[in-house]
């Protein structure tokens, strides 16, 4: 009897059901065969056991705590007193940080193209509507940059400012009063800027401490010119090979050339 | 402290991505997975906390570049289940924890389900090939139908029969001195 045959048959039928041929005929043998029977009947404990100790693992559960703990009971939108906690107050202080540096950065690069414009301290708008960012009028610009204001400035302020593409330009510019860019701010940045308004307009923080100190436009710049020592290089001198190895003192009426030689060596 | 993603305050919370926002529905049904498939291996419940949040960790810091968000569950099947081996046969002062949890639990009621028998089939689990690994954690672990485990592992459901049965089949053939009463241990 050639057990052999039958021992994938055995494994497959501890696995799951065969196809009736299949099961007819390891029947057949397992009714001749007692040591294959015995064989299939661990099997199949075995796969009992292994069954259950998977299924084991299916009814396992982590502990409230550490659903807790994980935020899986803490989906948006968080609970009010979130606002209190330490990581949104450190959350808050960086969006200031964030929004100083994005108005001053603006402003660095708008005063870098027209010579002067600050953004001063107005009125704060209420929290509800977009930030009003307030430029000087077009009058001292025109004065100190004819060029960049016929050239329309607002383009430059939209440019340095657009952070993420959240600035839109609204509202044409009158020539003879100041005009204004209307920044979307995004909710989350809100606060930190009206913040940063706030500040400004009680004078605890002065506008040209947000911006490092601009250069006169109109003093030239004095760069020291550049000091570079001539390299003499000597003239380069080739000795030929063949005339120092073959003919250290050539002979001066002689006509034929060192490559000649060489032709002559290899031509037999 | 909180874990990462909930620390997020409600300024940030606005401005997450679509990626976050997505990690965040799914971080519920994720951590209950990665916790299974964790205790499967450890079989105790803190080293298993630990363990399910290592992985929700990584799995979060590589939530953004993760592809197919489809197979998510997959790949933190794998990343938990690596994990848990690696803790596995970190530490002996672990296994003796487990060996006295093991004593204590309902498990131990029956022979074959000794801790002996628990390492061995983790160990058979792991030496199977990663397709057949992955398709006997998600339908003998977390329970899942061929249908879903389709789903995530991205194969036809035949595929997925034939991998299970075969998967079943090696077990037992490597496990079958679980049931010979001639080498009770």
């Amino acid at each position: 009897m050639d057990c052999r045959r039958y021992k994938s048959a055995l494994s497959d039928a501890a696995a799951g059901p065969l196809d009736a041929e299949r099961q007819r005929v390891l029947d057949e043998h397992l009714s001749r065969c007692a040591a294959c029977a015995a064989r299939i009947e661990r099997l199949k404990r075995a796969m009992i056991a292994i069954d259950r100790s998977l299924a084991e693992s299916s009814e396992a559960e982590p502990s409230a705590k550490f659903l807790a703990f994980v935020g899986t009971r803490r989906n948006v939108p968080l609970p009010a007193d979130a606002r209190h906690s330490p990581a949104y107050v450190s959350a808050r202080t960086l969006a200031v940080a964030a929004a100083v540096l994005i108005v001053a950065a603006a402003a660095w690069l708008l005063r870098a193209q027209l010579a002067g414009p600050v953004i001063s301290p107005g009125r704060a708008a209420p929290p509800s509507v977009a930030a009003t960012v307030p430029i000087e009028p077009p009058s001292k610009v025109e004065k100190l940059a004819p060029r960049a204001l016929s050239a329309r400035a607002e383009p430059s302020f939209a440019a340095a400012t657009s952070v993420r593409g959240r600035i839109a330009r609204r509202g044409a510019v009158a020539p003879n009063r100041p005009f204004f860019e209307r920044v979307k701010v995004a909710p989350g940045e809100r606060t930190a800027v009206f913040q940063l308004y706030a500040l400004l307009q009680s004078g605890k923080v002065k506008p040209e401490s947000l911006f490092p100190p601009s250069r006169d436009l109109d003093k030239p710049l004095k760069i020291a010119p550049l000091q570079i020592e001539p390299i003499s290089i000597p003239p380069l001198e080739i000795n030929r090979i063949s005339d120092a190895s073959h003919d250290p003192s050539p002979d001066a009426g002689s006509t034929h050339s060192p490559r000649t030689d060489r032709n002559e060596e290899t031509t037999p | 402290m909180q874990a990462e993603w909930a620390a997020r305050p409600n300024a940030m919370v606005n401005a997450e991505s679509d990626a976050e926002r997505e990690f965040r529905e799914l971080a519920p049904a994720a951590t209950r997975l990665a916790f299974r498939v964790a205790w499967s291996v450890v079989r105790e419940r803190g080293d298993a906390e630990e363990i399910a949040q290592e992985a929700l960790l990584r799995a979060y810091r590589h939530f953004p570049r993760l592809r197919a968000r489809a197979r998510f569950e997959a790949w933190l099947v794998r990343v938990a289940w690596r994990l848990a081996m690696d803790h596995l046969r970190a530490g002996r002062r672990r296994e003796r924890r487990e060996w006295e949890a093991g004593r204590r639990s309902a498990l131990a009621a029956t022979p074959k389900e000794s801790r002996e028998f628990r390492l061995a089939l983790v160990e058979e689990i792991e030496r199977l090939p990663r397709k057949l690994r992955m398709v006997l954690i998600l339908a003998g672990i977390e329970g899942y139908d061929t249908q879903e485990i389709s789903r995530l592992a991205g194969v036809p459901e035949g595929t997925v029969k034939s991998r299970l049965f075969l998967a079943r089949k090696r077990l037992a053939e490597r496990l079958e001195w679980i049931a010979d009463d001639t080498k009770a241990r």
